[in-house]
Formats: C-alpha cells, sequence, structure tokens
C-alpha cells in the first residue's frame, strides 16, 4: 500500500470511529443523562450532612457548625440555593441548622421564606414545610411577632389556595393563620391596618367578641392616622352589631377619649393614663 | 582547589529574581482569582434582599387584598402609584448600585399604606403596579382574554450589584403565585 493510500486509509477510520462514537453516545445519551442525574443527586446530598452526622464532625462545637452551615447557604450558594435548586436542599440545610442550634432564629425564618418564593412555582409541599419550620420557630420563640406574621400569612394565604375555596380545611387555615396575625398585631408588629385584616378572618371563623377586641388592641399600638381611621370605622360598624357588649362599647370610648385628650402622646401609653376630667379625690 | 566553593554559605545560593518574579506572578494570578471569586460570592449573598423583600411584598399585597378586595400599587411618586414597571419608577429614586439607599426617608405614602417598611438600606429598586382583568399585565402572556381573570398586581426589583451597564431584574406576578423570574442574575 502506498503512502497516500495509507493516510487515506487513517482518516477514513477517523473519521468512522468519530461517527461511530458520536452514534453511541447519541443512542445512549437517555441513560447516561439519568446516570449521571442520579450520581450528581447523591452527590448533592452528600454535601449536606444530615444533623446527626453534623453534630458528629462539630466535636461538640455545634453553634459554630452552624454558623460554617449558615455561610455556606447564605454566602457560598446565596441566592443559587433558594432559586435554582430543589426544595430538599433547602429543607436539609434548615432542618440541620435548627438541629445543631434551635436558638439561631433566623434559621427558621430563612427556612421558610426560601421555601415559599422561588424561581419555579412552589408546590404545597413547600408550603407545608415552609409553615412547619415557622410553627417550630414558634414553639421555640413563642413570643417572636415576626414568626406569629409569617406563620400566619403562612396559614391565611400561602396555604389556601391548595385547597378548596369555603371548605373546612380553607376555613381551618384561615382561622389559624387569623390567630397568629392577631398575635402580630396585638405587637404593633406588621403593616398598620393589620389589625384589620386579623379582625376580618376571625370574625369570619366566628369570633365575633375577638374580632372586636384585636381592633381595639390595635387602636392602642398604632400611630398611623388612616389606620387609625380605618380601624374605628370598622370598630363602630361592628360595635353597632354588638351593641349588647358594654365591655367593648366601653374600651372603644376609652380609647377615643384618650386619643382627643392626649394626642400628643404614644398611644401605648394611654394605658397609663386616666380620664382627662378626673381627679384624685381629697382625703 | 578552592575551599569556597564548598562552604555551606555557597551550598545554599538562595533564589534567583526570575524565581521570585514567578512566585510573585503566581501568587498575583491566585489573589486575582480569590478576589474575583469573593465579588462573585458577596453579590450572590447581597442578591437574596431581592427576592426576600418580594416575598414580604406579595405576602402583603395578599393581606391587603383580604382586606381592601384590591393590590395596592406603590413606586416612587407619592399621591401617584405607578402605571409602568421600570427603574424610572422605583424606589428608591437614586439609580441602584453597588451601595445601599434608604428606603424609608421620605418613602411614598402608598409603601406605608402596603405596610412596607425595610429596616436599614436597600440595594435593590422596587415597584409594584396593579391592573384590573380588562388590562393585560405587562410581560406576562396568556392573560387577557381568558376566562377566569382576576385584578392582579406585579412587584419588581432592580439592583446592580457589581456598578456596570447591566441590571438584573427580579418579578413577581400575582397570577404565577409565588413564582419568582430573574433577568441577568449575574448581571
Amino acid at each position: 500500500m502506498s503512502a497516500g493510500a495509507s493516510a487515506v486509509a487513517r482518516t477514513l477510520a477517523a473519521l468512522a470511529l468519530v461517527a461511530g462514537s458520536s452514534a453511541g453516545a447519541y443512542a445512549l445519551r437517555g441513560r447516561l443523562n439519568r446516570r449521571y442525574d442520579a450520581a450528581r443527586r447523591t452527590l448533592d446530598d452528600a454535601t449536606i450532612p444530615t444533623p446527626v452526622v453534623a453534630r458528629v464532625i462539630s466535636l461538640g462545637h455545634t453553634e459554630w457548625m452552624t454558623d460554617v452551615l449558615w455561610v455556606n447557604a447564605t454566602l457560598y450558594y446565596g441566592e443559587t440555593l433558594v432559586a435554582h435548586l430543589p426544595a430538599r436542599y433547602i429543607s436539609r440545610y434548615a432542618d440541620t441548622m435548627i438541629a445543631l442550634d434551635p436558638a439561631f432564629r433566623r434559621a427558621y425564618a430563612w427556612g421558610a421564606q426560601s421555601l415559599t418564593l422561588r424561581t419555579v412555582a412552589s408546590t404545597r409541599d413547600d408550603i407545608e414545610q415552609a409553615g412547619a419550620f415557622l410553627r417550630r420557630g414558634i414553639d421555640r420563640f413563642p413570643s417572636d411577632p415576626e414568626l406569629h406574621l409569617q406563620y400566619g400569612f403562612n396559614r391565611a394565604f400561602d396555604a389556601t389556595p391548595y385547597v378548596r375555596r369555603q371548605s373546612d380545611a380553607w376555613r381551618s387555615l384561615r382561622a389559624r393563620g387569623a390567630e397568629h396575625l392577631r398575635f402580630a398585631a396585638t405587637a404593633a408588629y406588621g403593616p398598620p391596618w393589620l389589625p384589620l385584616t386579623a379582625s376580618g378572618l376571625l370574625r369570619a371563623a366566628g369570633r365575633d367578641r375577638d374580632s372586636v377586641l384585636v381592633l381595639i388592641d390595635g387602636l392602642l399600638h398604632t400611630d398611623d392616622p388612616s389606620a387609625v381611621s380605618l380601624i374605628e370605622g370598622r370598630l363602630l360598624e361592628l360595635l353597632r352589631d354588638r351593641d349588647d357588649d358594654p365591655l367593648s362599647t366601653a374600651a372603644l370610648d376609652t380609647v377615643r377619649a384618650r386619643r382627643a385628650s392626649h394626642a400628643w402622646m404614644s398611644p401605648t401609653l394611654h394605658l397609663f393614663v386616666g380620664d382627662a376630667g378626673f381627679s384624685r379625690p381629697r382625703r | 582547589m578552592s575551599t569556597a566553593r564548598h562552604s555551606p554559605l555557597r551550598a545554599s545560593p538562595g533564589m534567583t529574581l526570575v524565581e521570585l518574579m514567578i512566585v510573585v506572578v503566581i501568587m498575583g494570578v491566585l489573589a486575582a482569582v480569590a478576589y474575583t471569586g469573593y465579588g462573585v460570592y458577596i453579590r450572590r449573598s447581597r442578591s437574596q434582599e431581592a427576592r426576600a423583600m418580594l416575598l414580604t411584598i406579595a405576602s402583603r399585597e395578599d393581606a391587603y387584598r383580604a382586606e381592601f378586595a384590591s393590590y395596592c400599587a406603590a413606586g416612587r411618586t407619592s399621591g401617584t402609584p405607578p402605571t409602568t414597571l421600570g427603574v424610572g419608577s422605583s424606589w428608591p429614586a437614586a439609580a441602584p448600585g453597588p451601595t445601599t439607599a434608604d428606603f424609608l426617608t421620605s418613602v411614598p405614602v402608598e409603601w406605608q399604606q402596603l405596610g412596607f417598611r425595610p429596616s436599614g438600606g436597600v440595594r435593590y429598586r422596587y415597584v409594584v403596579i396593579t391592573g384590573v382583568p380588562t388590562t393585560a399585565p405587562p410581560g406576562e402572556s396568556g392573560w387577557a382574554g381568558s376566562p377566569n381573570q382576576d385584578i392582579w398586581y406585579i412587584a419588581e426589583a432592580y439592583g446592580n450589584l457589581d456598578g456596570d451597564a447591566t441590571l438584573s431584574t427580579y418579578r413577581v406576578f400575582s397570577g404565577n403565585g409565588n413564582r419568582l423570574t430573574i433577568t441577568h442574575e449575574t448581571e
């Protein structure tokens, strides 16, 4: 065979090899992709330690380990973790951080927020998982208004689209949400009209008296003039329907009197002052 | 034969200038890579602000609607809610950049009405527009003319964490449920 023919044969053989490899890869691509996905999932899961493993490798320094995980989740992965990776990563990180350091309050809120808003539509499981993190947070920090507010929103608004409107489950979620929104409103946390929302939800749950009381609490705690006006209007509306409730009516009268006589004072302090015309009796 | 050739000082000749230069160059390259990587990490971390704030806006809007039967539009100008999206309609008014801007100083009344009060400075700019069923939400297909239409809102955040000419945009549309759309995330 001449040198020229040998070169042609080698070229053809190389081309055939490339073509054969390409065809083989094309034929196998589905199976290869599946294997790659399975392997990647295993590897990715392995990079986030379970709570038990994390506790062991922390050598007792669980708070430090939590800090490392927190930095890893929020700084190393950052938005990528929350926006693009599967929800199980978020749950795993939050679970591990909470297990290692239950006093790390931000982990509860971070886990819930991250599962609620992502670049893919959140599923019902995501919302329930978010609610579970918040519930655990409230169990650990029962007087934290931010966690109550988030949990209230989670139950009343995020979870309700997944159940049939006006069904028992729907009503139950709204009632549960109302309870926690009421807590946040009473602590003067959240938007100024939150007492109105909580009141409306409580009333829908058949708790008329609580719906009035949350508005009175709201009047005591808000400085926003438009919110005060709205709350007062709603209170009058509700009390008109409940003229058999002297306590609520008296409370509203008291709050209004304080506002008139002590307009310069923060509403929170109105509880500590007497009536405008009241004077201590002389001995 | 000279004895100086076998002295300990001659046996350890040290490094040449070229070797030192090579070490310096390698360290420089590593430092440059590390600095770039650090910048990416920092931006990735700071971009979480947009998602967290949009989630807060979304939950406020849901609750606002439950009470007032409408969504609340909010942007740059107090008293006149925005009707168009874009940085020009967003608040805070300063152009987005790597540094923070105060949100609450002279904040338009609509943000207070919505109850959106981020503490401290923000790196992103925010705007919310609202619409009724007969108007099509900008950038969302399959909404106008479809049955079971509803009132809607779109909230957007604009950021420029690296200070270049490209803005990143984060968007939440009420018709998509809790779903975030990101454009130019890494700018």
